[in-house]
């Protein structure tokens, strides 16, 4: 296959993403509402049994096994330290991240809703928890403002584990 | 340059082939070098020069079938006698080997590769003239010392060091982004009789299928039929999951291939003369162990010559015979594979290693430590016994790497040695990665899974006496021995819930419903082995003892502590997979 043609092809890959990055997913955490593209995002769960891990933070929640595969599952609500009633919501949102396969905690999914980059407000001079380069800005969806983050960078953003930590409480207890 | 996507097929498929090509030609040159020269052999490497070279030519590597006419050329000189095959003319063919096997993976990774392979064909031609000149003359590009110190830290591709270090640095910056998955050499020789074998049950399962599928569309779940038919398909899965496991098996012998080679490499370089011997290469062992393992090997194999054998004159004082011998060897027991490695050399001098352990802080003067935990330090990050740094075996570096390659490998080293008399190195690997025997244990009230391989035993703790030691430390007694206790939940923190863990003792909901204090008093523990000490490690529960297939689990949970897989439990639950020995490296140091 010649340059050009291969160029022409991922002109038209270009586009399709495109089309459809305007799709994304409205979920609730908390009270707030938070959209991310539909690309990435594999498939809802719930009531599924996550098993905690040692050595990891607080919003790590644990492991998963979906379908043969052991996946991790993070609380995105403690990541982004937004308050919420109860820990115990068990709705899951499962992300393709560059760690592989991530389930989310979310309080409520709500909706996929088209978003053009032209209904999104961008650069607003806000204070958040989510670094900029994962927060895309803001969107109306029902006359409530919607959050838009790119969910797989977030869950991955930072260090899971907290080992250094728990083995020093380690050697003080056996000690 | 745009490749036909047919030729490039072509080329690929080629690249395999040529591949085994070139094994066996190095095989078969150098078993000329160690039995003599042979019509048959002689014959065999010509007829593999031939193949390669008209192989190649025919899917447009004119280059490479260049040098393989050449390469073919001297040997059948040599075939009609024109002139002896020297020990200078086989390093030439072999290195000629190397640089081939090098063209081939720059061509697998890079379609439109540029074969630079002129000045080869050049120095074969010069060196089938100057037949007993030093092969290092002829290619003064050749820095073996060079070599030596790439192969220290980079992936499994030997040879060549000049074309060496690029490919190094390349395949390191394409390995970096995906982690672990070179893509390059991922397919595997699979025995046709076990395919068939694959074949037949999957086969049978399709039958036994529709025996099931009659029976529920029938409503007869409860019929012999339906029952026989499923206990007959558990047999079926069985049998099933104990082939596929064994496909992923590959026989030990290219890697032994490889081994020699170093050996013989460094036997050229250095002033001390040894045989090296090996046997088992038959062994069957998973095809990622073979690829995690050749890199620590060939450092112990350099090590060994470095630092293992004495020289010929320490040998003659000593009363040794002149020449040195180091031997391979591989045996399979169970579902485990057993390297040895010995050499009849200097053997392990405990003072020094004290000595040297205590001059880099890794134990205190005056420690009491058992020979095995003594040759442990051996292992330990920096250490080096030998002063300098030397061409053969490295930068002190050392024997870290084996350490953590046989960790990683979820394997055991053991040593053993004599003063004067030489070392052997027992290396135990499992044969799969993939499948571990596991027990099952609680501890937090969660499942967890210890590899059988780590434990010496389950004991019952209410059965044995225990003592405190300095107060907060217990040691258990065991048989004589004092075992120090460390609680398992305690190990892995108060990341996990805690809660109905106080007075565990005489709680008798911990362990699960309709436990009796006094069966709670049974305080089952696990006895594993740390750095050749026997170490107690108190549980809430042992469940059971099974077959676990290992989970990958994701880069989230690198550089943890002492887990190194999932496993889904037979209650399909996940759980994870621990390693005592790195739960307990930063607490009992």
């Amino acid at each position: 296959m010649s340059t050009s043609q291969n160029m022409a092809l991922d002109q038209v890959r270009k586009m399709d993403d495109e089309i459809e990055e305007h799709k994304y997913l409205v979920f609730k955490l908390g009270n707030e509402l938070y959209a991310s593209s539909l690309i990435k995002i594999r498939e809802i769960l719930k009531g599924q049994s996550v098993k905690p891990v040692p050595f990891m933070a607080p919003y790590f929640r644990g492991i998963l096994n979906l379908r043969g595969t052991i996946i991790s599952v993070v609380d995105l609500r403690l990541k982004l330290e937004i308050p919420c009633k109860d820990g115990d919501s068990c709705l899951l949102v499962v992300t393709d991240t560059t760690s592989g396969p991530i389930g989310a905690v979310v309080d409520d999914v709500v909706v996929v809703q088209e978003f053009l980059p032209s209904a999104i407000s961008r650069d607003l001079a806000i204070k958040t928890k989510i670094p900029v380069e994962f927060f895309y800005g803001v969107a109306k969806h029902g006359g409530r403002l919607v959050n838009i983050i790119d969910i797989a960078a977030t869950l991955t953003d930072g260090d899971f584990a907290v080992v250094k930590r728990q083995r020093e409480d380690g050697l003080k207890k056996s000690s | 340059m745009d490749i036909d996507p047919q030729l490039r097929e072509l080329q690929l498929i080629f690249i395999d082939e040529a591949k085994q090509f070139l094994d066996d030609a190095e095989e078969t040159l150098m078993a000329i070098e160690s039995t003599g020269t042979t019509a048959e052999l002689v014959n065999k490497a010509f007829r593999l020069a031939h193949n390669f070279k008209g192989s190649a030519r025919s899917v447009g590597y004119t280059a490479m079938a260049n040098l393989a006419h050449k390469y073919e050329d001297i040997l059948s000189d040599i075939k009609k006698g024109s002139y002896p095959l020297t020990p200078n003319l086989i390093s030439a063919l072999l290195h000629c080997n190397d640089t081939l096997r090098n063209e081939l993976l720059a061509t697998q990774q890079d379609p439109s590769h540029e074969p630079n392979i002129e000045s080869e064909i050049e120095a074969l031609a010069l060196a089938s003239q100057n037949r007993d000149i030093k092969p290092e003359q002829q290619h003064p590009e050749t820095d073996w010392s060079k070599g030596f110190e790439i192969f220290e830290d980079t992936p499994p591709l030997k040879a060549e060091p000049t074309i060496l270090t690029k490919m190094a640095t390349k395949t390191k910056t394409q390995a970096a982004p995906t982690q672990a998955k070179t893509a390059v050499d991922d397919t595997l020789k699979v025995p046709t009789l076990r395919l068939d074998q694959v074949l037949n049950i999957v086969g049978e399962m399709v039958v036994n299928q529709t025996i099931l599928d009659g029976c529920r569309n029938s409503g007869a779940f409860t019929s012999d039929t339906a029952s026989q038919a499923v206990a007959y398909m558990s047999k079926l899965v069985n049998d099933l999951h104990d082939i596929s496991n064994s496909l992923r098996l590959v026989p030990i012998r290219p890697l032994f291939q490889k081994l020699r080679r170093t050996a013989r490499d460094i036997a050229s370089t250095i002033e001390k003369d040894f045989t090296f011997l090996d046997e088992g290469d038959y062994c069957e062992i998973d095809k990622s162990v073979i690829d995690r393992i050749a890199d620590p090997l060939n450092h112990m194999i350099r090590n060994a010559v470095d630092h293992g054998v004495d020289t010929p004159e320490e040998r003659k004082n000593a009363g040794k015979p002149l020449l040195a011998k180091i031997t391979l060897t591989a045996i399979t027991l169970d579902d485990q594979v057993k390297i040895t490695l010995s050499d009849d050399g200097r053997g392990l001098n405990k003072d020094k290693i004290l000595a040297k352990a205590v001059s880099n802080g890794l134990i205190q003067k005056g420690a009491a430590l058992s020979d095995d935990e003594i040759y442990a330090l051996i292992f330990a990050a920096g250490f080096s016994t030998k002063e300098q740094v030397t061409d053969v075996s490295g930068r002190g570096v050392g024997m870290e790497v084996v350490q953590r390659a046989v960790d990683d490998l979820k394997g055991s080293i053991k040593i053993y040695s004599v003063l004067g008399k030489g070392t052997t190195f027992e290396i135990t690997l499992p044969l799969s990665l993939s499948i571990i025997g596991g027990m099952v244990v609680q501890a937090n009230g969660q499942r967890f899974v210890i590899p059988v391989s780590q434990l010496v035993e389950t004991i019952e703790m209410g059965k044995f006496k225990t003592e405190s030691i300095t107060g907060a430390s217990r040691g258990l007694i065991l048989r004589g021995e004092i075992l120090p206790i460390y609680h398992l939940s305690d190990l892995l923190g108060r990341g996990m819930s805690r809660k109905k863990l106080k007075n565990q003792a005489s709680d008798s909901t911990v362990a699960g419903a309709g436990i009796t204090p006094s069966e709670a008093m049974i305080r089952p523990a696990l006895v594993a082995m740390y750095r050749g000490k026997k170490i107690t490690f108190e549980v809430e529960e042992i469940i059971n003892q099974q077959k676990i297939v290992l989970k990958k689990l994701g880069p989230e949970f690198e550089g943890i502590p002492g887990i190194v897989a999932g496993a889904i439990l037979s209650n399909g639950e996940p759980g994870l997979v621990l390693s005592l020995d790195s739960l307990i490296a930063g607490v009992a140091a």
